[in-house]
């Protein structure tokens, strides 16, 4: 319903002609179109969702004849397409409260994309923060672009942005760069700290489903393994998402497994921090010493003791590995 | 432009983790105050606290005279800026600078006065039809700077701004951001992790360690008068040399006794120390490395027997000094700034003079400094 707004804008400015888009708590807007109403405004275009409620108004006497018809046939159609939008929020919305469902039948052919989106995942890491209060801010960002926002049970809000609102093509690089552009958007303009995980183009509403479940792993594997990662796509972190998605048993026979084949002692908080965080910049030794505070040195020095202590080099790719799968399985 | 009041502060994670600690300071307006620590010392949280980004477990937080716990975090009046500078991608740096100023309805015209001016500050004007991609990353910081800077806030909140940026241009930033402290003459609160940006940038600093405020102060008395072993330990670079050891008293004169170091106190030194009964106690004494002298006026002139035999072990040139690392004094490490034209070589045996005027006794129990 967001797009009203701007297709409101519009049609003042193409007609000439009084009209007035409200949006805010349905209490509010009940008091604000019946002050209208009594200055001789009809509604033309009602929607709700989520506690928000959003209307178009026009002043009967202005509008006549062929403009009134045409005003009616355009909102008459919005109108459906809401209710389609609404539907496949409330699937979407079971998906979230993880019972996957197949799509609502007939919903391609009702809400058909003429292009691709890219979802994202909003993750709030504050309660009391309402994601209404993003409701102006978002249109504004994607310069009017026509946005389809799904509320999801807290902390979540999935995004589904239109491919060319995000320039023609969409690479892991540009996708992250535009994570990182709405997490700074949430932090500078709202002082909140949002998650944002990026997935990958979606081409039609029930593909929808997949990639919510994918960015939902993601998530929960963050939130779990990677707390501190505000901004992620849906093809980082693979080892963070299988360990999350294996059942208990599983995970607790391989982790018996692999601690049965490599004896790894109790680390303490510092040594975790520098192997999660070598394994999160890739082994990268300059990096990891940069995001650490670190002289090089230092971090060659805790390596080499790490080396020593448990017998494996996180230096190397193999030994590497069976380090991180320790650690993930030991977090979870 | 305001005041920042926290009071009795704390921040609690689960029944156990207290990840602050009663922080209680008065931040005075338009001060630049600069919160500084190890790493899960507190100090980022702290800042978070103040922004509204974590919730105040207990304690009350005012900024100018309104209290703020349960104000959303948009509505107080405060700027951040943050370590990471991705800036919106698909706007020029004007854009960037303008979003939020669309966004609180203020006029075109004021917009444009408002980003002229902060760029003129930051010296980005030139960039202003840039695009993020453009732009290298001392440029993105200061577009993030303008982005705060245009909102007009009463505080400003800086989390480790320069951590992403190389040496270099961390140097440059900081007098950037020191001048743009004395032009815009508001409240600044500032996290680092490194005791050299907190010495030359902070009106006061404030030290902490495991949630808890170890001592604040401004830079000179910090480094001059630690209060803790802690505080000393991390202020200076290259770091205060300790020595575990005893106090004893020798023919009238108060000695620090430890194995190869055996050093008088002054008169006014030793009789703090008599008073707080520290004589035939077990002490850490500590020196600075630029109060361990290598000439021999020096030595000679000292009227304390003050001097240490000493084999270098490494030599680090610096270019105008020498920083000289010894062990030989019992199994300590230790470190002496000295002017580079001693020539110092390593292997080579050197007498060393300390200016006991100038050293410092921590209690070997608490750690807290005698003087």
């Amino acid at each position: 319903m967001n797009d009203w707004k701007y297709e409101v804008d519009k049609i003042r400015q193409a007609t000439n002609l009084p009209i007035s888009y409200l949006c805010g708590t349905v209490e509010q807007i009940r008091a604000e179109s019946l002050r209208l109403e009594e200055e001789g405004w009809e509604i033309v275009a009602q929607a709700s969702s989520s506690g928000q409620c959003s209307i178009v108004m026009i002043p009967s006497t202005a509008w006549e004849g062929v403009p009134r018809a045409l005003l009616s046939l355009m909102f008459s159609e919005k109108l459906q397409a809401a209710s389609d939008q609404s539907q496949l929020a409330n699937w979407l919305h079971e998906i979230a409260l993880g019972a996957p469902t197949p799509p609502p039948a007939g919903l391609a052919k009702q809400l058909h994309w003429q292009e691709p989106r890219v979802p994202f995942l909003l993750e709030q890491c504050r309660e009391g923060f309402s994601w209404h209060s993003l409701a102006p801010i978002l249109p504004d960002f994607f310069k009017g672009a026509s946005l389809s926002q799904f509320p999801l049970p807290f902390p979540y809000l999935l995004l589904a942005v239109p491919l060319s609102a995000l320039g023609s093509k969409l690479d892991e690089e540009t996708g992250l760069e535009w994570a990182s552009g709405l997490h700074d958007l949430f932090s500078t303009e709202c002082m909140e700290n949002v998650r944002v995980i990026v997935g990958e183009p979606v081409g039609q509403p029930p593909q929808l489903g997949d990639a919510l479940t994918r960015a939902l792993t993601l998530s929960s594997a963050l939130r779990k393994f990677r707390p501190k990662t505000m901004v992620a796509s849906v093809r980082q972190f693979p080892l963070e998402r299988w360990v999350m998605m294996l059942g208990p048993e599983t995970t607790e026979s391989l982790q018996k497994a692999i601690e049965e084949m490599i004896p790894l002692p109790q680390l303490n908080a510092e040594q975790v921090e520098t192997l999660e965080t070598f394994f999160a910049r890739h082994l990268n030794v300059s990096e990891t010493a940069r995001q650490l505070f670190l002289h090089r040195n230092t971090l060659l020095y805790r390596l080499d003791k790490l080396t020593e202590q448990t017998g494996l080099d996180p230096r190397q790719f193999t030994e590497a590995v069976l380090l991180q799968l320790l650690l993930l399985f030991r977090q979870k | 432009m305001a005041k920042v009041s926290l009071q009795h502060i704390y921040k609690k994670f689960g029944n156990n983790v207290i990840a602050v600690n009663d922080f209680h300071l008065e931040i005075e307006d338009r001060e630049f105050l600069v919160l500084v620590g190890p790493s899960g010392c507190g100090k980022s949280t702290t800042l978070r606290m103040i922004a509204g980004l974590e919730e105040i477990s207990e304690g009350d937080l005012y900024i100018g005279d309104r209290r703020v716990n349960d104000v959303a975090p948009k509505d107080r009046d405060i700027a951040m800026v943050f370590q990471s500078y991705a800036l919106y991608p698909h706007m020029n740096v004007y854009e960037n600078m303008a979003f939020g100023l669309k966004l609180r309805k203020f006029s075109k015209a004021e917009i444009d006065k408002r980003i002229q001016e902060a760029a003129r500050i930051l010296d980005i004007s030139h960039l202003l039809d840039r695009k993020p991609k453009a732009l290298s990353g001392g440029q993105r910081q200061r577009v993030a700077l303008g982005r705060a800077i245009v909102r007009e806030p009463q505080v400003f909140l800086m989390d480790e701004p320069l951590s992403n940026l190389d040496a270099k241009l961390r140097v440059q930033m900081r007098t950037e951001i020191l001048k743009l402290h004395q032009r815009l003459n508001t409240t600044i609160i500032y996290v680092t992790h490194d005791q050299t940006e907190a010495m030359t940038m902070g009106d006061r600093i404030v030290v902490m360690k495991d949630g808890l405020i170890q001592q604040v102060a401004t830079p000179t008395d910090i480094y001059n008068y630690p209060v803790n072993q802690f505080v000393a330990s991390f202020i200076g670079s290259p770091a205060m040399n300790f020595i575990k050891g005893r106090i004893t008293e020798k023919e009238g004169r108060l000695v620090f006794d430890a194995p190869h170091i055996h050093v008088s106190f002054p008169e006014d030194k030793a009789k703090l120390l008599k008073e707080r009964g520290y004589v035939n106690k077990e002490v850490t004494f500590g020196i600075r490395p630029e109060d361990i002298y290598s000439d021999n006026q020096f030595i000679e002139a000292n009227p304390f027997d003050s001097s240490i035999e000493a084999v270098i072990d490494v030599v680090e040139n610096m270019g105008s000094e020498l920083y000289v690392y010894f062990t030989n004094v019992g199994e300590t490490q230790m470190v002496a700034r000295v002017d580079a034209r001693e020539g110092f070589k390593p292997r080579m045996s050197v007498k060393l003079g300390m200016d006991l005027s100038k050293c410092h006794v921590f209690d070997s129990e608490t750690e807290l400094a005698v003087f």
